[in-house]
């Protein structure tokens, strides 16, 4: 739809602006994490996403309470909600890396903010916050779904907090997210990132079992199966966080790093 | 103030901008004129820090724009109102740069205002706005931060004879206040309504510069007489060039001194005036055709 009509052409400029007021001061580094907290998810698109993301846990919830007469333990219940968004919040860090540049924002952007390093540090802080408080939304839910099962299926509620259930899963869940953004600055197109942070880690388990005889180089290359321990609710081992760091340092600080050097040095159209 | 010093941008083989030199000066509005693919949107690319010269440089309040503290406070920059995510409403839009700026949200609403965008439409999302909206919206980002200087690519584009009338005023006022406007356009009677410099570039070079009367003024004389051909042999007699020209003749000397030489001579006139000047326009012609031969050949 478009607007022809004519419109009020009487300028308004007055000097009653900030500047003839104010003194210029900078942009605080907390500020453009604000910012870009804010752009992750003011759009039509984010919006909706993180109401699917909502709609697909409610449903996780919903079966787990429907099914097996809602036997379940408060960890159980968290379990059931994080496990959708580790597989569905890194979208959100992808897309605030690549729409800069699908969306060409990137123009009002880096004109605001010269400086495109604080930018992309504060577009990994801020996806880490999102994450942060999805989680915190996630623990809160599972309670009250929990209670929700002792309350109306009869169940009896385990209150238990495992330490490491919860720990491990909201490490996961900060590892696919970093990862998710790295992989969106590393290619800074969202189809590709997108396809490239499901596919790539995906077809690495998959050669891994056509290599038996290369079993043990998986088992630090392989981000899936690294990640496992995380979830098993105890405290992993050495050898085990071992190889979670080398395969966070495949995923994660390679492509950031990639990610990093081609918004610094890629020119803005 | 803005400042370009022997500024060259290379892509590969193509030299973008080739050692471009211009400033604007605060007070004034600047037009940035050439044919599409001139090199202006480089240019200006590479004075908001969006893109790095190969050699020389671009400064902005005497500082390279990097430099700026806080630089929505000090330019305004409009290189593509189309550059905006479509799913974001305009106010969204405002809000985010006047909170990045540390603003008031009430510059937000002023801005609107200042732009002649109602409530409703600031907020529909910007896939849902016509491109004259678009550069409404685009002007009220850039305006926000009360700035000093304005960089604006082709901020006519889309708007209607009323819009390009209102944009004028606006830019008249804001330059009336002691602010410096580049803007660029592909149109000369655009650029020549709206600037008081104009700095004309095709294939990357500069090709003209000044104030835009100067650029204009009319020169030479336009003259037809009852026998030019004879009109013309005494003119070149008295050292004065002149052309057959649309059913007469164009000369380079002042029309008192044509009208001397044709009493002296009695050869009875039928028309003597200043004539236009056809200079800048025939030069942008020029430039336009040759980058239409381009095309047609590529």
């Amino acid at each position: 739809m478009t607007i022809t009509e004519e419109r009020d052409t009487a300028p308004l400029l007055t000097n009653d602006g900030p500047r003839h007021r104010d003194p210029i001061k900078g942009v605080p580094f907390s500020r453009v994490v604000h910012v870009e907290a804010r752009k992750q998810v003011d759009t039509t698109a984010s919006r909706w996403f993180l109401i699917g993301i909502a709609g697909v846990v409610a449903l996780v919830f919903a079966i787990m309470l429907f099914t097996n007469g809602g036997e379940g333990t408060w960890m159980n219940y968290l379990d059931g909600a994080t496990q959708p968004l580790s597989l569905l919040l890194p979208i959100i860090g992808i897309m605030a890396a690549t729409s800069e540049w699908s969306q060409r924002t990137a123009m009002t952007t880096f004109a605001l903010e010269p400086r495109r390093g604080r930018t992309v540090a504060a577009k990994v802080i801020s996806s880490v916050l999102i994450g942060a408080v999805l989680f915190a939304v996630a623990v809160a839910l599972s309670a009250l779904v929990h209670q929700l099962a002792i309350t109306a299926r009869g169940i009896d509620g385990d209150w238990t907090v495992v330490g490491w259930s919860v720990g491990g899963a909201a490490l996961v869940l900060l590892t696919f997210m970093l990862q998710g953004t790295a992989f969106g600055l590393a290619l800074l197109n969202t189809p590709a990132a997108i396809v490239a942070f499901f596919a790539l880690p995906t077809a690495v388990s998959g050669v891994s079992f056509l290599l038996p005889a290369w079993d043990t180089f998986f088992s630090w290359i392989d981000i899936n199966r690294t990640t496992v321990p995380l979830l098993m609710g105890m405290e992993p081992t050495v050898d085990e966080w071992a190889k979670f760091g080398v395969s966070a340092a495949i995923w994660i600080a390679l492509p950031m790093a990639i990610g990093v050097w081609r918004v610094l040095h890629r020119e803005v159209k | 103030m803005i400042t370009t010093t022997n500024l060259t941008r290379r892509y590969g083989d193509f030299l973008a901008v080739d050692d471009v030199t211009f400033s604007a000066q605060p007070g004034r509005v600047t037009g940035f004129l050439g044919p599409n693919g001139a090199g202006k949107s480089t240019t200006m690319r590479v004075l908001a820090g969006l893109t790095k010269p190969t050699s020389g440089t671009a400064t902005v309040l005497g500082q390279p724009f990097a430099s700026l503290t806080n630089p929505g406070r000090h330019v305004g920059v409009l290189l593509d109102a189309s550059a905006q995510h479509a799913g974001r409403t305009g106010r969204e839009i405002l809000a985010l740069s006047a909170l990045t700026m540390g603003l008031d949200s009430s510059r937000v609403d002023r801005m609107l205002d200042v732009v002649g965008l109602t409530k409703k439409e600031s907020t529909r999302r910007v896939k849902n706005y016509s491109l004259g909206m678009r550069q409404r919206l685009g002007i009220a980002a850039a305006l926000i931060g009360d700035p000093e200087v304005l960089i604006l690519d082709e901020p006519a584009n889309g708007l209607d004879p009323a819009g390009i009338r209102w944009m004028r005023d606006l830019l008249g006022q804001f330059a009336g206040e002691g602010g410096t406007v580049l803007l660029s356009s592909h149109l000369l009677n655009e650029i020549e309504r709206i600037a008081d410099d104009i700095v004309v570039i095709g294939h990357g070079k500069i090709v003209a510069q000044g104030a835009t009367e100067d650029l204009l003024r009319p020169s030479g004389t336009f003259v037809k007489s009852i026998d030019d051909e004879k009109l013309a042999t005494e003119l070149r007699d008295a050292d004065i060039e002149c052309d057959v020209a649309e059913g007469g003749l164009r000369t380079t000397a002042e029309p008192h001194q044509i009208g001397a030489i044709a009493a002296a001579r009695q050869i009875p006139l039928v028309e003597l005036r200043p004539a236009d000047n056809r200079g800048l326009e025939e030069m942008f012609l020029t430039l336009t055709t040759d980058d239409a031969r381009v095309e047609a050949a590529a």
